[in-house]
């Protein structure tokens, strides 16, 4: 039978299993495992399908995602959250809206020792919700403030995006964390700016506040931002000089949290296992998943689907932008449907030759590619970051929060318009490393 | 001899094989707990061996030998030991929008179908993985530590997965019955 054919009906496959609420790796594995024993026969694809879940689950350097998942809970459980949303509220409370663009910056802080956008999102949520309903901030604002603001878990190194698709697509991680820098930074401003312009057009969704807050408080509250920012150095500058691996660089940056927190007196027995067991889902999730799509991308260069997609993409008469625009509305469509990951896992094994057929930068692609997955976490109707922060808050309706993301989803949009049109927001730093 | 004035909602052998699967799942969510605990504490020793290399490499010159084929087989138990305790706290991925629109007896039974076919999958990793691990001779470049036993985690813990999606089916097949 003609490879194409089968590859065609392996995605079919993929899709409806997935469709009937598979998990994912499953139907990945299940379709690549089949489309492999037909294009190769069976006793190929038994030891293909063994193999490649071992390997995947022992390769040294995507230790990375359990040591990045543990370095926020560890920094969750420090306290650290606290005094930099503490720091961060006395210097931006004068702003309009102050607690909800405190609040987002506090989310950049978090995000920058912590790769989770969910973690992000759930920390800042129990803090700064209670804070900004006291102060009467309109649920709309508050909860669309820190669902968006914790999808910077996401983008801000060390972030989970950016090694899975370090991993899926063979490209550095330690290039890819440093290239998000910026375009994190960026992102950060622009939700922030979001929260500055919907409380000038509606004063009413954050009532100013009439505490005075002297120089001195500022300055002495300044302390709760040090750890982050040593911590953040450690692992960036670390990783962009070339001291570390990405893998080093999460070793180190976790076990110092450890130590910290063990050092505070804060590390109880349920705290510790909370964290462990919180690493060892995710890890093994994202791993899983993993297997699965390696699985399913031997299957499909098998079927040389992903070569005759690129070879029809640059047979087109079309600009190359034109494709990639083409791409980013495909996953904002999946966006509302499939979490980020999943849908890295997905589309990576065509979209990624086609992009490299257009010659466009890997490291800048990722960039873009990270920045829509983390618009999918904040749109309807699957938005993770929606249900987490639904959950902290538990009295407001999934409803709400989604109508308030909806201001910050444009922010998103901009940033990655940012990013195509000057690329070097993505590529200056990683070209220096 | 008080049972038997015990009216029951259900006839006697079907609270019987009721009973049997709920036994049968306590004894393997125990199971997954317990290798999902021996798992999770792997992350310790992992992050400190790591940490240690870099810091006596950068300060020292000096590495601890095996650092990093170590850390590998620790990953393989942590990842592999792992699968079944994600399963049971529901945290592999899944779409279930599609899913939700059918009735729930349509929903269970579709369900139970895709449990059967991913079991089929494990029972694949199963049968492979043992033979491969049997056969494996490999052993690490520095330590020389064997990798068959670490292989042998996919057995296991693709075994333990496979117990928690027999409990899936059995319960799927008793809401099935209306029980």
């Amino acid at each position: 039978m003609d490879p194409i054919l089968i590859g065609c009906a392996g995605i079919a496959m993929a899709f409806l299993l997935l469709a009937l609420g598979m998990p994912i790796a499953f139907a990945l594995m299940v379709s690549g495992f089949t489309g492999i024993g037909l294009l190769s026969g069976f006793d190929a694809a038994f030891p293909v399908a063994a193999r490649t879940v071992y390997d995947q689950a022992a390769t040294y350097p995507y230790m990375v995602i359990p040591l990045f998942i543990v370095m926020g809970s560890f920094a969750g459980a420090s306290g650290m959250t606290q005094a930099i949303y503490r720091c961060l509220d006395k210097w931006l409370r004068l702003l309009p809206g102050g607690l909800a663009v405190a609040s987002i910056a506090a989310c950049a802080s978090f995000a920058a020792v912590s790769g989770s956008s969910v973690a992000t999102a759930a920390t800042l949520g129990n803090i700064a919700l209670p804070e900004m309903k006291r102060y009467k901030y309109s649920d709309y604002l508050s909860t669309g403030a820190l669902a968006a603001g914790g999808t910077l878990g996401f983008l801000i190194p060390p972030s989970l995006g950016f090694v899975v698709f370090g991993m899926l697509t063979e490209q550095s991680i330690g290039k890819l964390l440093v290239a998000g820098i910026i375009p994190g930074i960026l992102l950060a401003l622009a939700l922030c700016t979001v929260v500055v312009i919907w409380v000038k057009l509606d004063p009413k969704a954050a009532p100013q506040s009439e505490e005075v807050i002297t120089w001195k408080d500022r300055f002495i509250a300044l302390r709760g931002i040090i750890e982050p920012i040593i911590l953040f150095a450690i692992v960036m500058f670390g990783i962009y000089g070339g001291l570390f691996t990405p893998t080093e660089a999460g070793a180190v940056g976790a076990t110092l949290l450890f130590f910290s927190v063990i050092i505070k007196g804060k590390l109880t027995w349920k705290k510790l296992i909370t964290a462990l067991q919180e690493a060892l889902s995710t890890s093994v999730m994202v791993l899983f998943l993993v297997a699965g799509a390696s699985m399913f991308t031997y299957f499909l260069a098998l079927s040389t689907i992903p070569i005759q997609a690129a070879n029809w993409v640059t047979s087109l008469n079309v600009a190359p932008i034109v494709i990639l625009l083409a791409i980013i509305l495909i996953y904002l469509i999946l966006g509302c449907f499939l979490d980020s990951i999943s849908m890295m896992v997905l589309t990576l094994p065509v979209v990624f030759p086609v992009m490299n057929a257009l010659h466009y930068d890997p490291v800048w692609f990722g960039v873009i590619a990270v920045l829509m997955m983390e618009a999918g976490l904040i749109t309807p109707p699957l938005g993770l970051n929606i249900f987490t922060i639904a959950g902290v808050s538990k009295n407001i309706k999934v409803e709400t929060i989604f109508k308030g993301v909806l201001p910050f989803l444009l922010a998103v949009f901009i940033v990655v318009g940012i990013v195509i049109t000057f690329p070097q927001v993505a590529t200056f730093l990683p070209s220096h490393m | 001899m008080d049972d038997l004035f015990v009216i029951h909602p259900f006839p006697l052998f079907l609270a019987t094989e009721r009973q049997e699967v709920l036994q049968f799942k306590l004894i393997v969510q125990k199971m997954t707990r317990g290798t999902a605990f021996c798992a999770m504490f792997l992350l310790i020793p992992m992050m400190l061996l790591t940490s240690a290399d870099v810091s006596l490499r950068k300060l020292f010159s000096v590495t601890i030998p095996g650092t990093m084929e170590l850390s590998s087989y620790m990953l393989a138990l942590f990842i592999l030991l792992g699968l079944s305790y994600t399963h049971q706290r529901r945290a592999h991925v899944r779409v279930t929008l599609l899913l939700n629109l059918f009735s729930p007896k349509v929903k269970t039974a579709v369900e139970i179908l895709l449990h059967i076919l991913s079991l089929a999958m494990l029972i694949v990793l199963i049968k492979e993985g043992w033979i491969i691990a049997l056969e494996e001779t490999t052993v690490s470049d520095l330590l020389r530590i064997p990798e068959n036993p670490f292989r042998m985690a996919l057995v296991i813990g693709c075994f333990t997965f496979a117990l928690e999606l027999l409990v899936d089916i059995a319960e799927g097949l008793q809401k099935l019955r209306g029980r």
